[in-house]
């Protein structure tokens, strides 16, 4: 008897691990490796979602289920904009009778999304947050031949477009980024039209009376990581180095290699720690999360803020009266330029069993009223034709910069996407993080640019 | 009697496949991967034998890393042990409340390291952090506590050790109640003072749960992770990274998964050396009673 108990025992033993082991081979794999964080698109777990269907499921065939379709959807979202585009999804399959699963890792996406693409299993649809062509391209399908596809806007091509002109995500919306300000608290320290600063030194001005104002100049958000210095570096560097009319024309040496860091690095530095050495970031500036520094803004403890978005500081905030400017100009005469990236973005993972369904969301989403409530979500503008997205609040703020500094504007592709090479982004705030820590000595700060710039370079070039 | 050893070989089978599905195969693939340029993607890596071993050892933060993780191994077993024999031996003692005050020192080690370090940021963050606002109260000026990585260091330290002091505890508890009480009565009898109870009698005679607890602390230190994140995040400027935040900070912020599982390598085999000489160093202090 103790033996038939031993074999069995044995037997149920091995039979649940091959049972594990076996759900990794099926085509249901990344639905069950994700079952913490699968959602449905009505809010409800994947059991509930289960039970609701079995009473459906009697009326509906087996080749209805598959012409109707079950994909599943990796999103950034969280919070409100999760709800709210929830109820974007929740519309699609109701029209559709495609049922879509959402994984929401919020601020886990990107570790979640690099240890899909390591065991190359991803979700059928995904965001590309500004990444479609360089870390994703080789997961997603083209979306050239899409009926959408001529809608988008022309001037995001060449942030995603590759060599040979593909395309990999349905990009709605553009990301702008500039320098982030609050009007009440400008106002308060004397400065009445945010949109009369046009250089640095007009900015260094109006951070002068505001710090006199009793307010702290600008917040930075760096115990968030390194990425808060990476977009700082990203906003102030191409004003001073590869803008038109900027202090310096050096986009070719930054390309071909060349770049002189110990000279020019250190002239950026040395204005950023200047900054720091006259009081301008908060004291905590190392240690305070962006979402501090967000509140910061939105609270009007705080004038201005290099990163965005504005999300939070709007959501505390909402009367605030918060806006952007331009990249500020390096010397009088030159532009302030805004920088355009890949903004709400969606690709469809090359080896979806179900590509008929993800088009079809894709062309859903593409709908200009679907691109309106998809800019709603945040601060990005419409990148497809004809969508204004007027009620949006970064829409609205945008527009309003763009009207204020009429013809003298500039726009570009993103810095270090244009003019650095691959795996700059972390260096770029380790090194720049370095001079908040340290603003005495930028040297060893430049070194950690340098070294990473030179490697990541010859990296680049096959060597 | 054979086919009944057979069985009893068949028993280990799923204990040993899960060993190996989870342990050792994965050991394996770091190990391959540390001889690898990879972003931690891609479908494509390349060969690069011991490149990432030798640019590890130039690393500066690397090194930063290294020490660090010594530091916060070292003085958070340091405070577990000193905190974990005292509590035993006050809950040794009977008195009326004795359960309430061991559930209240045990509770921190069910919470979440997590949660825990997030818990201490609302004691140490500069707006409105508790210590900033008694700071206040006194007309002084706050202090941003972790922004100078010395403080950042030594808090993750205190947290860290004051959070695993329950388990510390539990084992010295059990340690003092296997220790006879005939050998402490012929000692008072002999005239031996309090010290003279516990340095002679009592601590010779828990060597068994120091060993333990000294090595499960250790260890847990050098692979010390989730505090270090909700704290400080390995900031400021990668200062109070310990290897195990390092390695994450590599492998998916800095894309270089090669070069993280070089790092793994490199803890593994150090936290294996540790293990033995920790063993090895108690295994001959051992008291025979």
């Amino acid at each position: 008897m103790r033996k038939m108990w031993a074999v069995l025992l044995v037997v149920v033993m091995l039979g649940s691990m091959l049972v594990g082991c076996g759900n990794g081979s099926g085509d249901e794999d990344p639905e069950n490796a994700q079952q913490e964080n699968l959602e449905s698109a009505n809010g409800g777990t994947k059991e509930e979602d289960a039970g609701e269907e079995v009473a459906e499921s009697e009326e509906i065939s087996e080749t209805d289920r598959e012409t109707s379709g079950n994909i599943s959807m990796a999103v950034t979202y969280a919070d409100s904009n999760l709800d709210e585009f929830k109820n974007i999804i929740s519309e699609f399959e109701k029209e559709s009778g495609i049922t879509v699963e959402l994984i929401t890792p919020a601020s886990e996406y990107e570790s979640v999304l690099k240890t899909m693409m390591a065991s190359n299993t991803l979700p059928d649809i995904f965001m590309t947050h500004g990444w479609s062509l360089r870390r994703y391209s080789e997961y997603l399908q083209p979306v050239n031949s899409q009926p959408w596809f001529d809608s988008m806007d022309k001037a995001l091509e060449p942030i995603m477009a590759d060599e040979d002109g593909n395309v990999y995500a349905l990009c709605v919306s553009t990301s702008v980024s500039g320098v982030y300000f609050n009007g009440d608290a400008l106002k308060k320290a004397g400065v009445e039209d945010p949109y009369s600063i046009v250089t640095w030194k007009n900015f260094e001005d109006a951070c002068e009376k505001a710090k006199a104002a009793g307010l702290v100049p600008i917040a930075v958000g760096g115990g968030s990581g390194s990425g808060q210095f990476s977009s700082i570096f990203g906003g102030i560097a191409p004003t001073l180095w590869t803008d038109v009319g900027a202090k310096y024309d050096l986009a070719d040496a930054l390309l071909d290699g060349s770049f002189d860091s110990d000279t020019y690095v250190t002239e950026m530095y040395e204005m950023i720690a200047g900054w720091l050495e006259k009081g301008y970031f908060n004291e905590d500036c190392l240690t305070l999360d962006f979402d501090g520094a967000s509140r910061m803004l939105g609270s009007g403890d705080a004038a201005f803020m290099l990163r965005g978005p504005l999300t939070i500081a709007h959501e505390a905030f909402p009367d605030a009266d918060c806006g952007i400017l331009p990249e500020l100009a390096s010397i009088d005469g030159a532009k302030p330029s805004f920088r355009l990236g890949e903004g709400n973005a969606y690709g469809v993972w090359k080896d979806t069993n179900n590509a008929d369904a993800c088009w079809a969301l894709l062309e859903y989403l593409a709908r200009p009223e679907n691109v309106e409530r998809i800019c709603a979500l945040g601060t990005d503008y419409p990148a497809i034709e004809g969508v204004e997205a007027v009620d949006a609040f970064g829409y609205g703020i945008y527009a309003k910069a763009v009207e204020a500094y009429g013809d003298k504007l500039q726009y570009d592709n993103l810095f270090d996407r244009k003019y650095l090479p691959s795996g700059m982004w972390s260096i770029l705030g380790d090194s720049l993080s370095m001079v908040f820590e340290s603003p005495d000595d930028v040297k060893p700060a430049v070194e950690v640019f340098k070294e990473g710039y030179i490697e990541k370079y010859e990296e680049s070039k096959g060597n | 009697m054979k086919k009944r050893k057979i069985l009893q070989n068949l028993m280990y089978l799923p204990a040993l496949g899960l060993m190996i599905a989870f342990i050792v195969y994965p050991l394996f693939r770091g190990f391959l991967y540390s001889f690898y340029k990879w972003n931690g993607y891609s479908q494509n890596m390349t060969f690069v034998g011991f490149k990432n071993y030798l640019d590890m050892m130039g690393n500066q933060f690397f090194r930063i890393a290294f020490w660090n993780t010594v530091l916060y191994a070292v003085f958070s077993t340091l405070l577990q042990e000193v905190l974990g024999i005292a509590f035993a031996l006050f809950l040794n003692s009977r008195f009326k409340g004795r359960i309430a005050v061991r559930t209240v020192i045990y509770l921190p080690v069910i919470i979440s390291a997590l949660l825990i370090g997030y818990m201490m940021t609302f004691l140490f963050q500069y707006h409105y952090g508790v210590f900033n606002e008694i700071l206040q109260w006194f007309g002084m000026e706050p202090i941003d506590w972790l922004r100078d990585p010395g403080r950042g260091r030594l808090i993750i330290s205190l947290v860290t050790g004051w959070h695993y002091t329950g388990s510390s505890m539990i084992i010295f508890m059990a340690g003092l109640q296997n220790i006879p009480d005939m050998y402490i009565e012929a000692a008072k009898l002999d005239g031996a003072t309090k010290w003279q109870l516990f340095s002679r009698i009592t601590l010779p005679l828990l060597q068994p749960a120091v060993a333990s607890t000294v090595l499960l602390n250790m260890v847990g230190g050098l692979k010390i992770y989730d505090s270090i994140v909700s704290l400080t995040n390995g900031g400021p400027v990668q200062k109070t990274n310990s290897l195990s935040t390092l390695i994450s900070y590599t492998y998916f912020t800095s894309e270089k998964a090669g070069y993280a599982s070089a790092i793994g390598m490199f803890q593994f085999v150090f936290i294996f050396i540790i293990s033995f000489f920790i063993n090895r160093y108690f295994a001959g202090k051992e008291v025979e009673y």
